[in-house]
């Protein structure tokens, strides 16, 4: 009997992948912990290993399926009885196809149902009967990738071809409350099922286009707000329109940053420090740096820093959990810190900066930032953030308003260090400046604190040995 | 001028006239009967009281199975019938009672179109806004065979069991009607031969789940001929002679001592002056209405048996609050499933598409079929007969129908029926958590076994 493989809790609080890339052909054999196939969950992508040792028999995923941990992903057939396994598997799933196709429903014998080992999911679409029988979920779950295009057509052609709308009677009710046409109303449920919700955004949207991807829209659908926004294609330029699937890392960074909007009050106070001096240590102390094998930049300075002025303000170090209306003081400080990559913005966390060394934080960042760069963080990696910084130096502009990392109540962006004029006793002197722009939840941190915070931070910066005395 | 008026107070008009004046409309019923109608008078509601004391009749018998050996009952067909028309009389005063308490005024009389929305009823004109026709439907004649309250008899004849329990009993049509007096007279003592012509009692029905019923039926004593035609009927003698005749050609005469035609109902639409107020009818009488019970004419809408098939009382009765609503103004129509049920033992039900209609619209059809004989409490009821049958939609586990033989089918289809409108999946029904023993279980053990994963039977 094949075996089923699941798709693995790959971290804490991670419920889904999205099946990246098969790396095992159907038929292949695969040893134990040889990479089985690609999967990106929230922000990170890992190749799982298969488990066992045998013959790839069947792919249950296709590769763009976003599947939820614990749906069986492959059947293996175990060394041993590969050959035999296979076969009969492939005999079976032929025998599946003939049945549904001349509607027998003789019962098979029972014996063939294998519900031994680790069958988690009750929900299993019947392996012996693909592709006769799909699971429900697994209609759902495509649905994202469906042509977007094509939705609510699909939704009428179901219409007719069942002679009813798939519809539950209160949408259809309120469809003809609202003056919908509840053949227009692309569904949510499975099999595109219209729910009143799918009608009230339909018909908000003007009875255009409603929300395609159903769990986005399910998971930025907010009472009293209006549902997310649709585009429609302006008549004649369909072909010069490429649409792709809103998916992976790109699709977790729409939901952190639509849920920061939505849920956090976001103000910008900006400040600006004379790096003067910390550049003058910097530069002093980073041949001997080097000799540790660590490239030393400001950064680590800045987390130490930031430590130094959230412990004068503990209210920059809160989160607000809105589910138990509290505010959390922490008494740790993990920082976040943005990171561009190829495949969009990741915030890994560098924890505990208060109880490391500076060389620690240093190495620490360089590596979180290059394994970001590499899309080879774990997921644990990236949560559990207390404030973070977005370094915008790098690319140059002025100063930027960064996007608070909720649940983080604020976030601070750094600059580049520029030689500007400032004034010093009464005369222009050439300075090498830095802009600071602190992002902050107003509902956790006061103007007057967040302004407060900032000085206290621009004092340590400005001046190195103060920054020592509270660092070390 | 009233609101509305509503022509005939059966489930559709009553149902109707409730819901008018709920929404606000001054309403006027009008019956020449009793109210209730077909349904509560000689209908759904007389019918399923005889089945009843038919069926404890049975029970009373089949419990020597379990070690309870009763004397044969004596039956006192008189009290029989005082008991059934107890029910019938105290259903009917109930929804008089609730007509007044709603505000309805009922007349009885006739009530003929006038032109426009207009009505007369015993020679009065009356206006409205709206009406609503909700005439019903009476049983139709077979030729050869015409009714004469005696030895040829209609449905409401059959009701008459205080006139006693003939020996020889020929039913004639295998719709509900037919049946469900088969079952009747069958375990009263009556032999009954019940003739269909087409090729399966309930035309239309699953086949599968039909046979299953036909050979619980025939072993309980029922001669069920179907592709057989009544040709003709030799009344000469004590007995009546009638002769049959099969799709083959083969002949054979029949005796009875009573003959129940019982093949089909036609609608009630030709007294009701439909032309003047230009309301059109179909080939066989039926207004036509639209998907919100609208004749072409403005103003008139039509409920129940008089518009359309099904004939069903629960159809006229959702089809009655639809016109209701529209004639108050508000927008709705009728996109309901509708669930078919027969009051044999065991009854049948069944909801959506047959396995067969699934196939003709070019669906990836797929079962999944329970048998209650697996069925634990089917076994504690002595009743461990018939099936669940589910029609599903290979491609996305969409539900499109349920067939169901058993006892409770009646009940169990409305789960079903449910689960249609909700557009559930087999996934869903299977994962709903049914109370053990019942016999929704097989509902969801079906489901199953659609997945081929039911756990009490071989899948």
């Amino acid at each position: 009997m094949p075996k089923e493989i699941v798709l693995p809790e790959i971290a804490e609080s991670v419920v889904e992948g999205e099946i990246l890339e098969w790396h095992v052909a159907e038929g292949d054999h695969v040893d134990k912990d040889q990479p089985l196939l690609e999967v990106s969950t929230d922000k990170v992508t890992v190749e799982l290993p298969c488990p066992y040792a045998g013959t790839l028999v069947k792919r249950l995923v296709k590769e763009g399926d976003t599947v939820p941990i614990h749906t069986p992903i492959a059947t293996l057939a175990l060394d041993g009885e590969s050959d035999q396994a296979g076969a009969s598997a492939s005999a079976e799933a032929g025998a599946g196809d003939e049945g549904a196709a001349s509607g027998t429903t003789s019962p098979g014998p029972a014996s063939e149902v294998d519900d031994s080992g680790d069958n988690r999911s009750l929900f299993r679409p019947d392996t012996r009967d693909e592709p006769a029988v799909k699971s429900p979920f697994k209609a759902q779950q495509s649905a994202p990738q469906r042509d977007a295009g094509t939705r609510g057509g699909e939704a009428r052609a179901a219409t007719n071809r069942y002679g009813r709308v798939l519809a539950v009677p209160s949408a259809r009710l309120l469809a003809r409350e609202l003056g919908v046409d509840i053949r227009e109303v692309p569904g949510s449920g499975p099999n595109g099922r219209v729910r009143p919700d799918d009608v009230r955004a339909h018909a908000e949207s003007g009875g255009g286009a409603a929300p395609r991807d159903e769990s986005f829209a399910a998971a930025t659908a907010t009472p009293g707000l209006p549902p997310p926004v649709a585009y429609e294609t302006p008549p004649g330029y369909a072909e010069q329109e490429t649409r792709t699937p809103l998916r992976g890392v790109r699709r977790a960074i729409a939901r952190q940053m639509a849920a920061s909007h939505t849920y956090a009050v976001r103000t910008l106070t900006v400040d600006e420090a004379d790096m003067g001096a910390l550049a003058d240590l910097r530069t002093r102390m980073k041949p001997k740096a080097e000799t540790k094998g660590v490239r030393l930049s400001y950064l680590p300075f800045v987390f130490k820093a930031i430590v130094a002025a959230l412990r004068e303000f503990p209210m920059l170090n809160t989160s607000l959990d809105e589910h138990t209306q509290e505010i959390v003081h922490k008494r740790y400080y993990h920082l976040g810190l943005a990171v561009a990559t190829e495949a969009g913005l990741v915030v890994p966390v560098v924890r505990d900066v208060d109880r490391k060394p500076l060389l620690q934080v240093a190495r620490e960042i360089n590596d979180l930032a290059e394994r970001a760069r590499a899309g080879r963080l774990e997921p644990a990696e990236m949560k559990g953030s207390s404030f973070s910084v977005t370094n915008i130096g790098s690319i140059g502009a002025l100063f930027s308003f960064p996007i608070i990392n909720v649940p983080d109540a604020a976030i601070l962006g750094v600059h580049s260090i520029q030689e500007r004029p400032v004034v010093r006793n009464g005369a222009i002197v050439a300075r090498r400046m830095m802009y600071l722009s602190l992002s902050f939840d107003h509902r956790l941190v006061d103007g007057a604190e967040a302004a407060r915070f900032c000085k206290y931070l621009i004092a340590l910066l400005e001046d190195p040995d103060a920054l020592l005395m509270e660092a070390i | 001028m009233r609101d509305v008026i509503v022509v005939g107070a059966g489930p559709g008009g009553y149902h109707a006239a409730i819901r008018a004046a709920q929404l606000g409309q001054s309403v006027l019923a009008v019956e020449d009967d009793a109210v209730g109608g077909v349904c509560l008078n000689v209908g759904c509601i007389p019918t399923k009281a005889l089945l009843h004391a038919a069926g404890e009749l049975h029970r009373a018998a089949q419990a020597a199975d379990f070690g309870l050996a009763f004397a044969r009952p004596e039956m006192d067909l008189d009290k029989l019938g005082r008991w059934r028309d107890g029910i019938k009389n105290k259903l009917t005063g109930g929804v008089a009672g609730l007509l007044k308490s709603n505000g309805v005024e009922v007349r009885r009389g006739r009530a003929h179109l006038a032109g426009g929305t207009a009505v007369s009823v015993n020679g009065e004109a009356l206006e409205a806004r709206s009406i609503i026709l909700a005439a019903g439907s009476e049983p139709v004649a077979l030729p050869g065979f015409a009714f004469d309250g005696d030895r040829v008899i209609d449905s409401t004849d059959a009701l008459n069991l205080e006139r006693g329990i003939p020996e020889r009993l020929l039913v004639l049509g295998g719709g509900a009607v037919g049946l469900e007096f088969a079952s009747i007279y069958n375990r009263f003592g009556a032999h009954v031969t019940l003739v269909e012509a087409m090729d399966q009692i309930l035309p239309g029905a699953d086949g599968e789940v039909v046979a299953a019923l036909a050979r619980s039926l025939r072993s309980q004593g029922i001669d069920i001929r179907t592709g057989t035609r009544a040709v003709d009927m030799d009344r000469d003698g004590d007995a009546l002679t009638v002769r049959l005749r099969t799709h083959s050609g083969v002949e054979e005469r029949l005796q009875a001592d009573r003959v129940l035609v019982a093949v089909g109902r036609r609608p009630r639409s030709d007294d009701l002056g439909l032309e003047r107020a230009g309301v059109a009818t179909d080939k066989r009488g039926f207004i036509r209405v639209d998907d919100h019970m609208r004749t072409g004419a403005a103003g008139i809408y039509a409920v129940g048996d008089c518009a359309r098939p099904p004939l069903l009382a629960h159809k006229a009765m959702k089809e009655g609050l639809v016109a209701a609503a529209n004639a108050a103004g508000r927008d709705a129509v009728f996109d309901y499933q509708v669930a078919g049920v027969v009051y044999t033992e065991p009854e049948w039900a069944a909801v959506g598409l047959t396995e067969a209609q699934a196939r003709e619209r070019g669906i990836n059809v797929r079962t999944g079929v329970f048998p209650l004989a697996a069925s634990g409490r089917a076994m504690t009821l002595g009743a461990a007969e018939g099936m669940v049958k589910l029609v599903g939609d290979a491609d996305n586990d969409l539900l499109l129908g349920a067939h169901i033989v058993g006892l409770g089918a009646s009940d169990l289809v409305n789960e079903a029926a449910l689960a249609l409108e909700m557009a559930a999946t087999l996934t869903d029904v299977a994962a709903t958590v049914h109370a053990h023993p019942t016999l929704a279980e097989g509902i969801m053990e079906a489901a199953e076994h659609f997945h081929r994963r039911a756990i009490h039977i071989r899948n």
